[in-house]
């Protein structure tokens, strides 16, 4: 028998990190194509420019190990997706390449690369650069409002600024930047905004993460191809759901904060594209139930508790330095169950002889 | 396999291992925490280091002296009350770096009297070492935990708070994460990684020199 | 009742807002972040939180004298009973190693393996002075529950502080140690084997609480 030696992660179904990918980054770019029609152009140059600096980065980080380049690996495509898609569509380059850069030179690499990394790339970038400049990664521009390509964040301002024009008639335009509702929902009041509009996206938030109809499609496209087994997506929302019920943030009772609490932030689009990274999440599907419930109460306690507007990814990064520990508990816990049960088959056995 | 002159450069190194090769923070990983937590600027750093140096050097060569006729802990003990007289004392030192050093640096001025290197040193020299290793063991670890304390709250400095002891420098970018203690753990690890880095490839070339007919990969590791 | 609700909730900030390891680094060193069995971390952490506790009993009445009788400067004080907090920990110290010899073989016996981490180990001093310096403030900035005031850091908060942070870092060990598992399983690169990695792992894990807790802590 000819054993074959293959690197994490180890998965035994039809499709192969190829087919992950590929399918990943269908999604995303359909969500991009989102953010275009939603931003205009500045939402595909902060993509490209959060790709590039991943691609960059990621083949400097292989040719230093001495290995070879491997074009099937889209990994790092995804990684510069998911990072500018969480980010509003004002964001400066600058920060867009950093968080970029940090993802995969300190998140990824230094434990091995692809299918070695204990913490989801994108999410250490993203928490990066939203610890790094809270101002700018949690503001937002009002949809259809015109960005141009080339803009600034001004921080006296607290708004963003473009040019346009040629240079003897350049125009500077000036345009104001809004919270999500994630950040009156910290500040214990109920939204102003019009949950259908909500629900087809017209309302300040990231890039990528305000689209709630086309993510819930993303999400049953995933489950429905088998690249995200059910278990983790639905326990984590539902156990979100849940809390949200029970310790709502606003005054306006359960129903209501649970509408919000889901459709504010980067809730959703981390439920779907975050959480379920096949590298950092659990093996066994028990395990992911677990996970996913586990990753939800977390959540919801540092969106209760924390600093900044949107403690979603730091929630995930803390939920994923738990995954060692969860899969070596479950493992035994297994074990356990399958023990038990074999010795009580074994004693029926007996008695029935 | 000629590993002569590789023996002969560990022999020579032995003496001044605590600079580079075995750098008590960032080869050994001994006294973490200061490397992680007061590193945010560069002045911080300079003064745990003085601090450290006046207190080391003193707590081994009394483990030295009196090592062979006390047990392993009261030993200790007694190391870890001296040097916190000592830092008590040396503080004038430090207070002209900046004023409110010492507030900044809080609980962290008296927990230096127990750190790693100091447990470390006093056990490797409590018996049957040469005085003079002693002394040299303690002068270099002290100063290769400054070049650490230096080399990382230079960087952090630099990049977060765009200043230098201070003085403004102009930079594309200001990461200012860079000043919360989280970012020391991710400094100090990649600082560590390269010095590993830099200290295998520098075996190796000394390796090679004396092997020439070893193939390129060699196997050496 | 308050005292009550008061212990659990230091007790809760010294475990997860403000771990010894994860925050402040305290009694972060090589020999200890790379452990190799949970059973050894959980020995350690028992003897650990033990010594912690009681050294912060033994301590708190030469602090409440200290801070009471205001000796020199409030930074004069802090010199002061950290010198008398060190003599108590080295009492305690020098107490559990008998009694343990006496008494306790079985303990005794991983006390005596691992009496070098634990008396050199930062985090008992570093906690005991972290909530004597700013207990009071701790409690105050997480609005948990209304703290009471009364200028100084009570016995319960100090006892509190100790046995969380004792379990904090027992659970922060452990979790490194299965991080470290994980780990070895995979390609890590040479130059990041063994500690760096851990560092790295331990940084990004305090990269998502410095993100709960937003700003820097009290030293």
């Amino acid at each position: 028998m000819k054993l074959k030696q293959a690197a994490a992660p180890h998965i035994r179904f039809q499709e192969s990190n190829i087919t992950i990918m590929s399918d990943t980054i269908l999604l995303l770019a359909v969500l991009a194509g989102m953010a275009c029609f939603f931003y205009g152009t500045r939402a595909l140059a902060v993509c490209g420019m959060a790709v590039i600096s991943a691609i960059l980065a990621d083949a400097v980080c292989v040719l230093l190990r001495g290995r070879k380049l491997n074009p099937r690996d889209l990994s790092p495509v995804v990684t510069g997706m998911l990072i500018a898609l969480a980010m509003p569509a004002t964001i400066s380059f600058k920060i867009v390449g950093a968080a970029a850069l940090f993802a995969i030179l300190i998140a990824k690499h230094p434990f091995g690369g692809t299918g070695h990394n204990p913490f989801n790339p994108a999410v250490a970038g993203f928490s990066f650069a939203a610890i790094c400049w809270p101002q700018q990664v949690f503001s937002y521009p009002m949809p259809f409002e015109k960005i141009g390509m080339m803009g600034q964040f001004s921080d006296r301002l607290q708004s963003y600024v473009y040019t346009i024009g040629t240079a003897p008639s350049v125009q500077e335009i000036a345009v104001k930047l809004y919270q999500n509702p994630v950040s009156v929902l910290r500040a214990h009041a109920l939204p102003s905004n019009d949950l259908f509009e909500m629900l087809l996206g017209n309302f300040p938030g990231p890039m990528g993460a305000t689209n709630i109809l086309v993510i819930l499609t993303c999400l049953g496209y995933l489950i429905f191809r088998n690249t995200v087994r059910w278990q983790l997506p639905v326990s984590y929302l539902l156990s979100c759901m849940g809390i949200a019920y029970l310790f709502p943030r606003t005054f306006a009772g359960g129903t209501l904060s649970v509408f919000y609490e889901m459709m504010s932030g980067l809730l959703l689009f981390g439920g779907v594209f975050l959480l379920t990274d096949p590298v950092t999440s659990p093996k066994r599907e028990s395990a992911m139930l677990f996970y996913g419930a586990f990753a939800g109460i977390i959540t919801m306690l540092f969106r209760h508790h924390g600093f900044y507007d949107e403690s979603l990814s730091f929630a995930i990064l803390f939920a994923n330095a738990f995954v060692p520990a969860i899969d070596h508990y479950d493992e035994m816990l297994c074990r356990l169950v399958r023990r038990k049960h074999l010795e009580l088959r074994k004693a029926k056995d007996s008695q029935g002889a | 396999m000629n590993l002569e002159k590789l023996r002969i450069h560990k022999a020579h190194s032995r003496w001044l291992e605590g600079f580079f090769v075995q750098n008590p923070v960032l080869t050994r990983g001994l006294a973490l925490p200061f490397a992680i937590v007061v590193t945010n600027n560069l002045k911080y750093g300079v003064a745990v280091s003085i601090l450290m140096i006046c207190s080391l050097i003193p707590c081994v060569l009394l483990s030295r002296l009196v090592g062979q006729r006390l047990p392993k802990w009261p030993m200790l003990m007694i190391c870890a009350l001296l040097s916190m007289v000592i830092i008590m004392m040396a503080l004038p030192l430090v207070t002209p770096i900046s004023a409110e050093i010492t507030d900044t640096l809080g609980i962290y001025i008296p927990i230096l009297s127990l750190n790693s290197i100091i447990s470390f040193l006093c056990l490797r020299h409590r018996k049957n070492q040469p005085f003079l290793l002693a002394l040299v063991d303690a002068l270099t670890y002290s100063g290769g935990f400054a070049l650490a304390l230096c080399l990382i709250s230079a960087l952090r400095e630099l990049w977060g708070a765009n200043t230098i002891w201070g003085i403004p420098v102009t930079l594309p970018l200001k990461i200012g994460g860079l000043q919360i203690a989280f970012s020391g753990f991710l400094v100090t690890a990649l600082l560590s990684a390269l010095f590993r880095a830099i200290e295998r490839c520098f075996r190796a070339r000394i390796y090679r020199l004396s092997n020439p007919s070893a193939g390129k990969e060699g196997s050496f590791s | 009742m308050s005292q009550i609700a008061e212990f659990l909730t230091i007790t809760f900030i010294a475990i997860v807002f403000q771990n010894a390891v994860m925050t402040r680094g305290l009694g972060s060193s090589r020999e200890v972040l790379l452990f190799s069995s949970n059973r050894k971390i959980l020995w350690f952490g028992g003897l650990l939180t033990c010594y912690l506790f009681f050294s912060g009993l033994l301590s708190w009445p030469f602090y409440r004298f200290l801070r009471g009788s205001a000796i020199g400067s409030p930074r004069g004080t802090l010199y002061f009973y950290s010198i008398t907090t060190l003599l108590c920990c080295c009492a305690v110290f020098a107490a559990m190693f008998y009694v343990t010899r006496a008494f306790l073989p079985r303990i005794h016996y991983y006390f005596r393996k691992m009496r070098v981490l634990l008396l050199l180990n930062c985090a008992v001093l570093g906690s005991i002075l972290v909530v004597f310096r700013s207990g009071e403030t701790i409690l105050k900035s997480y609005n948990f529950i209304p703290a009471s005031s009364v200028g100084y850091t009570t016995l319960v908060q100090t006892l509190g502080f100790c046995i969380g942070s004792g379990i904090g870092y027992t659970a922060a060990l452990i979790l490194v140690n299965e991080g470290r598992r994980r780990l070895s399983l995979s390609d890590v690169p040479k130059a990041f084997k063994g500690l760096p990695a851990t560092l790295l792992y331990v940084g990004i894990f305090s990269l998502a609480i410095y993100g709960l807790t937003g700003h820097s802590l009290p030293t």
